[in-house]
């Protein structure tokens, strides 16, 4: 029967005394059968008997130590890997932080948001002012002619149209009157506007907080982690 | 010898508590550079290495067997070596003899105990043995000396190389089975006595 490299690695552990009861019992069965294993068997026993016969050999000169020939004890303090662990970490952080801000706040992204944001909601607050003031004007020209009959008698053909007139005012004031309500719904309309860039705008205020403390945090750990072995090799130069 | 006691002393900075260590393993760590490396000076700077790094390192111990962390040092020591080996191949220059013939392994022979017969037979077995144990990859050679050389048990080769116990038992019978396939040659060169004296065994 073929000796397979499962069946010599459990000779080994055979010969080193590995095997559990069960597993010993199984062997020596299949010893006493197959004269393959056996012949692997013996080959390996005397492998590791000439192995074990090998002289110990005796170190040639003593590795004792002097204080002259051992270089100082040059440990670095505790908080070393610490600060360490602390620029890696926080570098790793920021950059993380980075990427996000990059992918959350792309910068052209950003500024044509804010920009269409901050084009839309003036215009419907410019427009309103305007409307407001063509009624106005329209009504002090209206207004005038009236302040200019009380003073002098208007002609009777005047004074047949004169009724009309107050009325298109009025119509106009109505108008005027209805431009603040406008002017209020397009601030209105604003304001609901307002949150999304103010919450992006407090998003990014916030990043922008949190990358400073990260990169403020790497760079003081690594100054500190530099400058303890710096101070090492100054006290302990390396021979 | 109270090796914890030495261990806290020498951790306190106490060298003479270090050096006792020292000399109790020194044989060992020596014995396990020379398996793996092969090559007697190599081995012994690599000894000395271990036990300056060992000195250093000296409170990163945290119990357990020393002999398996002083032998883990070594081992890492001269894995470095034959990695800077690897790096930079050189031909190492063997001493000579009155002739002016290579001496090939010169610690074989400096045993003064034995006979010049069993001195050039163990001469032979052991070059034939180191050689054999040269042609394994490294980690293989290494958990064969521990385990078949120094004596160690699965467990403490398993806390040396820093592997499971499954690997230490695959890489032995691996290595073992290389060593057999090697030795065959050898077999017939060996001196009678010395094989039947082992087979007995």
């Amino acid at each position: 029967m073929r000796v397979t490299d499962r069946d010599l690695e459990i000779l080994s552990n055979y010969l080193d005394g590995q095997l559990d009861n069960r597993d010993r019992a199984r062997l020596e069965t299949r010893l006493q059968k197959d004269p393959d294993l056996r012949e692997a068997h013996e080959q390996l026993n005397r492998t590791r008997l000439v192995l074990r016969s090998l002289p110990k050999m005796r170190a040639p000169r003593n590795y004792t130590l002097s204080p002259r020939t051992v270089p100082a004890r040059t440990a670095l303090p505790r908080s070393y890997p610490v600060l360490r662990l602390v620029t890696a970490l926080a570098s790793f952080l920021l950059i993380f932080t980075l990427l996000g801000d990059y992918l959350v706040f792309r910068p052209g992204e950003m500024v044509s948001r804010t920009a269409e944001q901050a084009l839309e909601a003036p215009a419907a607050v410019m427009e309103a002012p305007l409307m407001a003031t063509q009624a106005l004007s329209e009504m002090q020209a209206l207004e005038a002619p009236a302040a200019a009959e009380t003073e002098s008698p208007p002609p009777s053909d005047m004074l047949e149209m004169a009724p009309e007139a107050p009325r298109e005012g009025s119509e106009d004031l109505e108008q005027a009157k209805q431009i603040p309500s406008i002017q209020g719904e397009a601030r209105a309309s604003v304001t609901v506007e307002e949150p999304t860039s103010s919450r992006l705008f407090d998003q990014g205020a916030y990043l922008r907080v949190v990358e400073v403390s990260l990169a403020a945090i790497a760079i003081l750990a690594g100054v500190l982690a530099v400058y303890q072995r710096r101070r090492l090799r100054l006290l302990y130069p390396p021979k | 010898m109270d090796e914890a006691g030495l261990i806290q002393s020498a951790c306190k900075g106490d060298l003479d508590s270090f050096n006792r260590l020292v000399l109790a393993y020194q044989d060992i760590v020596y014995n396990q550079a020379y398996r793996v490396l092969g090559d007697g000076p190599a081995a012994d700077d690599a000894a000395q290495e271990a036990f300056i790094a060992a000195y250093q390192n000296l409170r990163s111990f945290r119990g357990g067997s020393f002999r398996a962390w002083l032998l883990r040092i070594v081992t890492n020591t001269c894995y470095d070596e034959l990695r800077r080996r690897k790096r930079r191949p050189s031909v190492p220059l063997e001493p000579l003899d009155d002739a002016g013939d290579e001496i090939e392994s010169p610690h074989w022979i400096a045993d003064p105990g034995e006979l010049p017969e069993d001195q050039a037979a163990r001469a032979e077995l052991g070059l034939a043995i180191q050689r054999c144990l040269q042609e394994l990859p490294s980690e293989f050679r290494t958990v064969v000396a521990l385990v078949d050389v120094q004596g160690l048990d699965y467990g403490e080769v398993a806390q040396v190389i820093g592997k499971p116990l499954g690997t230490v038992k695959s890489r032995l019978a691996r290595a073992r089975v290389r060593l057999r396939d090697c030795l065959q040659g050898f077999w017939e060169l060996l001196p009678s006595a010395y094989r039947l004296d082992h087979e007995a065994q």
